[in-house]
């Protein structure tokens, strides 16, 4: 293709992007080091710093029996939070033998910046769910007294206040802080709330040396003295000092090797990321047409020649000018001044940019008497809004100074218009899809495999009847991965509707992974609705009916969702019903399931929801979520269920709760896409607070249109 | 990638144009559609002759003739630091900023010669506040700019930076084998992150016939000659 530019020689700008990207780094300041336990710090022991705003940081780290791998992340400028998954060789505690696999959480909270002569001081809780083998509670101080050298002293409890413990100075407050309650984890999985700061307390410290921008060494005094562990004979500690050198190759990758205790060598590996830092920032996609602009004489016509150019023929130029940007037109509305449009975006993450794009295309081909673009979004049918630009706006703003923030102020965004007026695009695209295309499913941390998944091959079809009525179906087949082993199931005394999984992915290769019609409908102002009905998930079919209210410009949505499903044969096949208790015979599970639930923009990124209502298993509850979100379609966020399920019949962990993660994927292309990849790290997949996993929840879909996520990608809108 | 993206919303756009071409009031916009169709044209149609200027660098294949034969404007682009060239032809005008165009969909706005904005660059410059090097670069003096930028969590910021205007001295440049007499005068600007040096080759008349321009910190800085 190349020849055919005669002239002008390509800029080659993928080739140009990828120089950029591998290239200039931005010089940044100086980001804190990881420790063992993949958190900013020493080597074993914390320190009162922080990584900048918003980065996670996914370490590996070995040494001894300890195999530790945790994501961390940045919740706030102020606090953090870690999940660690780690395998202990060797047994824990007083329990000896095979390996042990422990999930935790860390929290940490900087209650004081570092200053002329402050320093910056920490608290933190250091495995504070769970079953609590790591659990310690401190408070650290961290001083940077020459550019390249810090110093950290802390007070650590629990773990952190067994080598050369005293009597905690918190006991000046309450007697009852001077004792420590025996670990009571039960079932794990529980805030040990009652043990925090409780018992003895010892010092710890160390000093950081930052020998070359690259180069960090560290020296530390460890106050955890392993006494279960060195009791058990299965731990030997030379020394409480602890030394490491920390190696960073390249911005976001540290390597640790550390000697410690006096007798082992440790290893460890961070890789930071920041979903602030976008490489490269504003996206590789061809620049937008530019606007054409009318002159005087023609901007004051009141109307155009509907003769010499019929509206047929308006809407088929329509379809296509929306068509070179990746959007669909699905009916326009052709006044003398007015020209309102429906249509699906296909092209770009945000419907800000997708806008941006179709006001310039249609300032290039409508007659120029057509002030007003009124542009309704649509997703599966629903339109969600309607963006009003002016387009002697649009002409006045190009290419101008601060032009992003004046046209949000000059746009106005309002509910979507009547279905009345408006004419169907002649030109519909084909409505059947389909696509065959690796797919990847992996879950982490099981306990007996902690990466347990497959890798395989999924032909997806679907067929749009109308926008609003689709119909589609995937199968699956797995070509490899270590799914294909039941292995052991711990008993519960629920419906088992998650515990089985591996029983779908053993007997149900190949399988119909979904096969659904899914009909959407905007049956009143601030409404939306849904009814799904097939095969909905690998382990359950039935009808899944959702109604939503969610006005455009508002931070509240609730919405009600009613199921009633019916568990599917291990097979996926078309069947229900299969011997999930394991005692020969086969038996039908179905259940009605259902939550309100409530969704909240907090404001700065932060949203909220909590569901309440009857989940899988029966069992009645609630979900609450807190999510972060970034302008530019990062999302990191916790969940978690409490139902009436006792933690006993729940089994490991007592309760479901998790972290999930959200990657668009135009954040690592550079390119233009709608999709994303999403990932949930569950502590453990039990049977109690299980949730039908339905297609296309109305939130996620109506919200792209309305005003909270217009305005956060309105900085594309010129883009 | 990129390239065919826009070689399909260049023909789209060129295929608009044919039939906006009969259809009355809606061939009124035709002027600005023009010269849209004319760099779409331009890049696309003529042409399978000289295959081997398309593949080389254009800084070595362009000559006095090829430029005459294209019978449009035609900047050429160069990014610094990359060592990547292009030529772009005049694909929007709206007041006296001009949008140029490469065909595979990068985007560079000026306004009298000086850098408004670029596209498709990877950290573009969304649009600056030129005024007052507009007016320095006649006068000299110290001026204020303030750029905008999208980063990476799709926020404009606005830098704003202090810049001053000193004559370098006159010189004579020669672009594709035509040979001005100019004078080069240097604008210096600085924020608290970055700092750059802005250079232009101004004509007795005022023309700015090549610059130097800062984009960016990943961009780095363009050479813009008029040909």
């Amino acid at each position: 293709m190349t020849g055919r530019h005669s002239f002008t020689t390509r800029l080659g700008s993928m080739a140009l992007a990828l120089a950029i990207l591998s290239g200039g780094v931005r010089a940044e300041e100086y980001r804190p080091t990881y420790s063992l336990f993949g958190s900013p710090g020493l080597l074993e022991m914390p320190t009162a710093q922080s990584a900048p705003d918003g980065e996670l940081g996914f370490s590996v780290s070995n040494y001894g029996n300890y195999l530790r791998n945790t994501l961390s992340f940045q919740i706030s400028p102020r606090l953090s939070g870690s999940f660690r998954y780690a395998r202990i060789s060797g047994g824990v505690g007083t329990l000896a033998g095979e390996n042990y696999y422990d999930r935790s959480f860390d929290l940490r909270y900087r209650l004081i910046d570092e200053g002329r002569y402050l320093p910056a001081v920490a608290v933190g809780l250091q495995d504070f769910i769970g079953t609590g083998l790591f659990s310690s509670e401190y408070l650290v101080a961290t001083k940077t007294i020459a550019s390249d050298f810090t110093v950290t002293a802390g007070l650590g409890w629990g773990r952190l206040g067994t080598r050369n413990g005293f009597t905690n100075p918190l006991g000046f407050i309450d007697d009852r802080f001077e004792t420590r309650p025996p670990l009571d984890f039960g079932f794990g999985g529980r805030v040990q709330a009652s043990r925090f700061f409780r018992g003895d307390a010892a010092l710890f410290g160390g000093v950081e040396w930052r020998i070359r921008d690259n180069l960090t060494f560290k020296a530390e005094y460890s106050s955890d003295a392993y006494v279960n562990e060195v009791a058990a004979g299965r731990t030997a500690i030379d020394s409480p000092f602890n030394f490491g050198l920390t190696y960073r190759p390249r911005p976001g990758i540290d390597l640790g090797l550390s000697y410690l205790y006096g007798n082992e060598v440790g290893v460890n590996v961070t890789f930071a990321l920041n979903p602030r830092n976008r490489r490269p920032p504003s996206g590789l996609e061809p620049a937008p047409p530019p606007v054409v602009v009318r002159a005087a004489d023609a901007r004051a016509a009141q109307t155009w020649d509907r003769v010499a150019t019929p509206d047929s023929r308006v809407r088929d130029v329509l379809s296509q000018g929306l068509a070179t940007e990746g959007q669909r037109l699905l009916s326009a509305e052709v006044g003398d001044r007015v020209v309102r449009i429906r249509y699906v975006n296909e092209r770009y993450r945000t419907e800000a940019q997708a806008a941006g794009r179709i006001a310039r295309v249609l300032s290039v081909i409508l007659p120029p008497s057509i002030e007003t673009f009124v542009l309704e979004p649509v997703q599966r049918g629903i339109p969600l809004s309607a963006v009003t630009i002016r387009r002697s706006d649009l002409e006045a703003l190009e290419n101008e100074p601060d032009a992003t923030r004046l046209s949000y102020d000059r746009a106005t965004i309002r509910p979507a218009g009547p279905n009345a007026g408006l004419v169907q695009a002649e030109a519909q695209p084909k409505r059947f899809s389909y696509g065959i295309g690796p797919y990847l499913e992996f879950g982490l941390f099981d306990p007996a495999a902690p990466v347990r998944g497959e890798i395989g091959i999924e032909v997806s079809a679907r067929y749009e009847i109308a926008p609003n009525l689709v119909l589609s179906g995937a199968i699956r087949k797995a070509v490899v991965g270590n799914n294909d082993t039941v292995g052991t199931i711990s008993p519960s005394t629920l419906q088992p509707v998650r515990r089985n999984a591996s029983y779908y992915a053993v007997e149900g290769d190949p399988g119909i992974e979904t096969l659904t019609l899914a009909w959407y409908g905007h049956p009143a102002p601030n409404l939306y609705s849904r009814v799904t009905g097939g095969y909905l998930e690998s382990m359950f079919g039935g009808v899944s009916t959702e109604l939503l209210w969610a006005p455009v410009n508002s931070r509240l949505a609730v919405g009600a969702e009613v199921n009633y499903v019916a568990q599917r044969s291990y097979d996926m096949g078309l069947g229900f019903g299969d011997d999930y208790n394991g005692d020969g015979t086969d038996e039908n599970y179905s259940v009605l399931t259902g939550h309100l639930s409530a969704y909240y923009d907090l404001g700065k990124g932060y949203h909220t929801q909590v569901d309440v209502g009857r989940y899988l298993a029966g069992d009645y509850g609630a979900t609450f979520r807190l999510d972060r979100e970034f302008r530019n379609g990062w999302r990191v966020g916790a969940f978690f269920t409490i139902t009436d399920v006792p933690f006993a019949d729940f089994g490991e962990g007592s309760f479901d709760k998790g972290i999930r993660l959200t990657i668009p994927t135009d954040w690592f292309l550079g390119q233009p896409s709608r999709d994303s990849y999403s990932t949930v790290l569950r502590s453990l997949t039990r049977d109690g607070g299980a949730r039908v996993d339905v297609d296309g929840r109305l939130y996620e879909i109506v919200r792209q249109g309305h005003g909270g996520d217009l305005a956060d990608g309105w900085g594309r809108f010129w883009r | 990638m990129n390239r065919h993206r826009h070689l399909r919303i260049a023909t789209g756009l060129a295929a608009l144009s044919l039939l906006l071409a009969g259809c009355g009031d809606l061939a009124a916009n035709k002027p600005g559609l023009d010269i849209l169709s004319k760099a779409v044209g331009n890049a696309t149609r003529s042409g399978q002759s000289t295959e081997a200027v398309a593949a080389s660098d254009p800084r070595r294949a362009l000559t006095r003739a090829l430029i005459e034969q294209a019978g449009a404007p035609v900047i050429l682009v160069v990014v610094i630091d990359r060592n990547a060239a292009a030529t772009l032809i005049r694909a929007g005008e709206n007041g006296d900023k001009i949008t140029w165009a490469s065909p595979d969909g990068i985007g560079v706005i000026l306004r009298n010669g000086f850098l408004i904005g670029t596209r498709g660059l990877g950290d573009d410059l969304m649009g600056a506040e030129v005024n007052g090097s507009q007016s320095a670069l006649r006068r000299g003096g110290i001026s204020t700019r303030v750029h905008d930028y999208l980063t990476g969590t799709d926020r404009i910021e606005r830098r704003s930076f202090q810049c001053r205007f000193a004559t370098v001295g006159a010189e004579n440049i020669e672009i594709v084998q035509r040979v001005y007499a100019v004078t080069r005068i240097d604008e210096t600007c600085s924020d608290s992150a970055s700092s750059f040096v802005n250079s232009y080759w101004v004509g007795s008349d005022g023309t700015i016939w090549k610059s130097r321009q800062w984009v960016s910190a990943l961009v780095g800085t363009l050479e813009i000659m008029k040909l």
